[in-house]
């Protein structure tokens, strides 16, 4: 256990080194502030204009666009790093010396989630700051938001290690990630059209669609961590704690499944593509 | 068992039973026993698609295979990876590094691997002795051919293995290269390290091995020390063709 914790804590400080060196994680947190900065800049402009502004939180959605930002980063981010690996070679490399699927797929998982971690702790920090100059009031929200996003984002990771480790190479990874989310988004579009179809007749076959639709969205929901995330933040902004320990409790079972769920795939399709 | 499988066995660094890898229909590697004597260098020879590649992967623990046994260094490297694998050095056919560390960087995240402390003066003592002193800020995925296998021999060598699996460790050296290579490979197994060269230039394993084994259909042709295989005159390139 000590060499499996040794090989993945430097494989994981390697690719932080090189995630922080990157443009991307920059880039990710100045368009979550720029999202930031055009909705307290609505605000702002309903304040100059002596109009009545009720909010219980000025800075939860803010965080909760960037973190969801900063997730969507790092699915493409981990969904490709295995592939991406395989391509160039050094994923054999590695395992020829001391490392194995575990101590491997436990490395990117940490570095991703480190990456996270310190995006949306920039992101808090920045938020009290505009909390500061603005005069909103930061509530205790904004930072059960943030305890939420990093399990949450730890899903996401898990989720495109685990797409990342069923492919061979970067575009099919991509084409992968992006089939999923195209299903997931599919399922939402679907379940909402028809929902909102009223049928009079009990025998008509889109009954049994709009059932069998919010039944699939019903599932998706609890397996995609982006969903989590909102439910708990939801959770956490109407004070049921019960919802948002719930939430979290899930985002980390999704960490412990995928991982585990990647692990058993690398092993079984092996090093190389 | 007699006295001398015996001995085989205690000093074996490398013993395969009956080894065998498929690919669907394909039999890649067939049931190959062998067994590699600590301090020797063994020629590891064989046809393209022989099965060479196949069975050093299964050697190194990262390909399963369809059935046989492996024990590398008295363990097996793919249920005891760690302990086995970190006494081991690796060239592979195609050398990787990370496209955005320089050839020091790539050494100094291998050491972190391996933990190793005191590893700068091993790696400036490699990088000077295989003609790499002044590129070691350069991008190793910058290098030319040759000088990444240079480089791989030099990770390869940084945790001062026991074992050396070399596949191809020459390809792309200028007659330069391939002697700082041969020298330094000589040297190492002087010291003690094992070696397994797998090599097209058979002049090379002539030169360097102590016993070859030449891999025919995924089974060993021909086996033994290169001086009893070849007959006078020959060369271990005629013994090569006439295994194969």
């Amino acid at each position: 256990m000590r060499d499996r914790l040794h090989a993945a804590r430097t494989i994981a400080a390697r690719d932080l080194l090189g995630l922080a060196a990157s443009p991307a994680p920059y880039v990710v947190l100045a368009l979550g502030m720029l999202a930031t900065l055009v909705i307290l800049r609505g605000h702002l402009d309903v304040v100059a204009r002596g109009q009545i502004l009720l909010l219980a939180d000025a800075f939860t959605l803010p965080y909760f666009i960037t973190a969801t930002i900063a997730m969507l980063f790092l699915a493409i981010s981990s969904a490709t790093a295995v592939a991406r690996e395989r391509d160039q070679g050094t994923l054999e490399t590695l395992f020829h010396g001391p490392v194995d699927a575990p101590s491997y797929l436990a490395g990117k998982e940490l570095a991703q989630v480190g990456a996270f971690a310190a995006i949306g702790l920039a992101a808090a920090l920045l938020l009290v700051a505009y909390g500061g100059l603005t005069g909103f009031r930061v509530t205790g929200v904004l930072a059960l938001a943030v305890l939420l996003s990093i399990p949450a984002a730890g899903a996401v990771v898990a989720l495109g290690l685990f797409l990342s480790t069923a492919t061979g190479s970067v575009r099919a990874a991509l084409a992968l990630l992006v089939a999923v989310t195209a299903l997931l988004l599919a399922t939402r579009v679907a379940a909402d059209l028809l929902g909102g179809i009223v049928v009079a007749n009990n025998q008509s076959p889109l009954l049994f669609a709009r059932d069998l639709f919010l039944i699939l969205d019903a599932i998706a929901a609890r397996l995609s961590p982006f969903s989590l995330f909102q439910d708990g933040v939801d959770a956490a902004s109407r004070g049921e704690y019960v919802g948002y320990l719930t939430a979290m409790g899930v985002a980390m079972l999704h960490v412990v499944a995928l991982m585990w769920a990647a692990i058993r795939l690398l092993d079984a399709r092996g090093l190389r593509g | 068992m007699d006295d001398d499988d015996l001995r085989d066995v205690a000093s074996a660094v490398i013993r395969a039973e009956s080894l065998t890898r498929r690919y669907g229909v394909l039999t890649a590697v067939d049931g190959l026993d062998l067994t590699i004597q600590r301090g020797e260098i063994y020629g590891f020879l064989g046809p393209n698609g022989a099965g060479k590649t196949s069975t050093i992967r299964m050697l190194l623990g990262i390909l399963r295979p369809t059935a046989g046994t492996v024990e590398v260094l008295g363990g097996s490297p793919s249920a005891d990876p760690f302990r086995v694998k970190r006494r081991v050095g690796v060239v592979a056919e195609q050398p990787a590094f990370y496209d955005d560390l320089s050839a020091w960087e790539s050494l100094a995240f291998h050491a972190a691997l391996y933990r190793l402390t005191g590893w700068d003066a091993r790696a400036a003592a490699l990088i000077e002795r295989l003609g790499l002193a002044g590129f070691e800020r350069l991008r190793a995925v910058d290098y030319s051919r040759g000088m990444r296998q240079k480089l791989a021999l030099a990770r390869a060598l940084l945790h001062r293995p026991e074992l050396l699996v070399l596949d191809e460790p020459v390809s792309g050296l200028d007659p330069h290269g391939i002697r700082q290579v041969r020298e330094l490979l000589l040297e190492e197994n002087a010291a003690g390290v094992s070696i397994v060269l797998s090599s097209h230039i058979l002049s090379e394993v002539e030169r360097t091995a102590h016993r070859v084994g030449i891999l025919s259909a995924g089974r060993l042709a021909v086996e033994g020390p290169v001086s009893s295989l070849l007959r006078p005159g020959e060369t271990l390139e005629d013994v090569f063709v006439r295994a194969t």
